[in-house]
């Protein structure tokens, strides 16, 4: 009785964290709808947010879309010209790199650059006062706070994920031309890549690249504010925001592709 | 009793202790009027006390009794509506109250920003000329940490008078500096009384208490759990 009960627990928990955090992204997304809610300092931290978490992060997300690229392109170009399946490059870079890789590697690296940032600044703010403080002054913690940075997050993650695409497909290439893999002309390489993208793969990677990151920033906000009394409480916090951030989007991302493509 | 109009109202109003080993303030009975200025004797920091500003603000609920402001209850607004009403309310915060992000200047505008859509300009001449009166060569500057004690809370009272709050809550705004705070704070005390603001003073300091300059229409001090007349 008593390990059924531990489970039960831990499933009722979980799954009143699941509501919640559905909840506050169905919030966001409605007082986001609401020009009330945008007042000039709401817009500016907006601006901020997607530049520390967007504009900031280009260089990183693009050194490791290079690398990435190198890897796959390579990889890929190698083992198809062995089995003599080289027109096939389109296709498998399209799944690999397109449906996959771009979308996980930007949200991957903005949990970790972004994510945890948001959790550890919101629970610093929320233990020394500053949150009452706005709270007071009339700046709902819910508007000023929370909804610029999930917002911020997710236009940031969405256009890195493009970077990424971009920057592993074209770093790829140039890799494999320098060190004489048969890759064909660029033009020819582009047209077997925009060839192989169907619908299904547009819209695979746009959900793939916008929801995850409307859930694992609304957690990493609902985590830093939901701190407990003391500084100790702020790496637990930041540990379990990265955790649920990380399954959330294993979570979402095998929902998206099952769904798309089974 | 005043008979200007009710600005706030505490009608047996119950707080909970903040902390475990706090104490809470039973059955506040309180009403601010239009110009009304009430001084509050608190104890020292070590007791620790769940904040009337914070109560008259909405920013705590009570336990029993209620709290409203211009006759509405707090519990009963919208997030939005509770938003907007505060920012018709100025405060001095007992720990400053200052985002760490932000520099002085940001933090000193950041509320009026949000609720206005004054020109970022106007809203700084206004700051400006508030901080003059504190003898302050206009709004002031810097990083936080970098900032003397007085001018943070001159720059504290510029916050909280900036945009002509019709509200007052002023916590501690004098800390351990009033003969440097006090003049300039007098003179905007005055000018918000005359247009009709009421003030919340709230101080622990004998030197604020003894100061015959401040004229307030009540004094009250927290005895114990209570909040009763004081009798001098």
């Amino acid at each position: 009785m008593t390990f059924l009960a531990t489970i039960g627990r831990a499933t009722w928990e979980h799954a009143r964290g699941l509501s919640y955090t559905a909840a506050v992204v169905f919030a966001v997304l409605t007082t986001a709808l609401d020009p009330r809610s945008w007042p000039r300092t709401a817009r500016e931290a907006l601006s901020r947010q997607i530049v520390s978490a967007g504009a900031d992060a280009v260089g990183l997300i693009s050194f490791i879309a290079f690398l990435a690229g190198i890897l796959i392109v390579v990889q890929v170009q190698l083992w198809l010209n062995k089995v003599a399946q080289s027109r096939l490059l389109g296709p498998v870079l399209v799944t690999v790199v397109i449906r996959e890789l771009a979308p996980l590697m930007a949200n991957l690296l903005c949990i970790a650059r972004s994510g945890q940032a948001i959790t550890a600044q919101l629970a610093n703010m929320k233990l020394s006062g500053q949150v009452r403080s706005l709270d007071a002054q009339g700046l709902d913690p819910f508007t000023y706070l929370v909804v610029p940075r999930v917002l911020g997050v997710t236009i940031a993650t969405f256009c890195l994920t493009l970077i990424f695409i971009l920057v592993c497909l074209a770093g790829g290439y140039f890799f494999a031309r320098i060190i004489d893999v048969h890759v064909g002309g660029l033009a020819m390489f582009g047209f077997g890549i925009t060839r192989a993208i169907g619908r299904a793969d547009l819209l695979n990677v746009v959900t793939k690249a916008a929801i995850p990151p409307l859930v694992w920033s609304a957690i990493s906000c609902v985590q830093g504010l939901g701190v407990g009394e003391g500084v100790g409480d702020i790496t637990p916090v930041m540990y379990r925001s990265l955790r649920h951030s990380v399954v959330s989007l294993f979570v979402i991302i095998t929902i998206v592709s099952v769904l798309t493509y089974a | 009793m005043t008979e200007q109009p009710r600005i706030v109202l505490l009608e047996h109003a119950t707080f909970l202790p903040p902390t475990p080993c706090g104490r809470g303030i039973e059955d506040v009975n309180l009403i601010l009027g239009a110009g009304d200025l009430v001084l509050i004797r608190l104890e020292p920091r070590a007791v620790r006390l769940p904040s009337l500003a914070d109560g008259a603000s909405g920013l705590i609920a009570p336990c029993e009794g209620r709290v409203a402001f211009n006759g509405n209850s707090w519990q009963r607004m919208s997030a939005l509506q509770t938003s907007r009403t505060r920012g018709q309310i100025g405060r001095v915060f007992d720990d400053g109250g200052w985002i760490s992000s932000m520099d002085l200047a940001e933090n000193i505008v950041l509320a009026r920003r949000h609720h206005s859509r004054k020109p970022d300009r106007e809203i700084r001449e206004e700051a400006d000329e508030l901080a003059r009166l504190f003898g302050l060569p206009g709004l002031p500057n810097g990083e936080l940490s970098q900032v003397h004690h007085d001018v943070l809370l001159k720059a504290a009272c510029i916050r909280a008078f900036l945009g002509r709050p019709i509200l007052l809550l002023l916590e501690r705004p004098t800390d351990g500096a009033h003969a440097e705070v006090a003049p300039g704070l007098m003179r905007l005390i005055v000018i918000a009384r005359h247009r009709g603001a009421a003030i919340l003073w709230l101080t622990a300091e004998t030197e604020v208490w003894d100061d015959r300059e401040i004229r307030p229409d009540r004094r009250l001090r927290v005895s114990g759990t209570r909040l009763l007349p004081d009798q001098r």
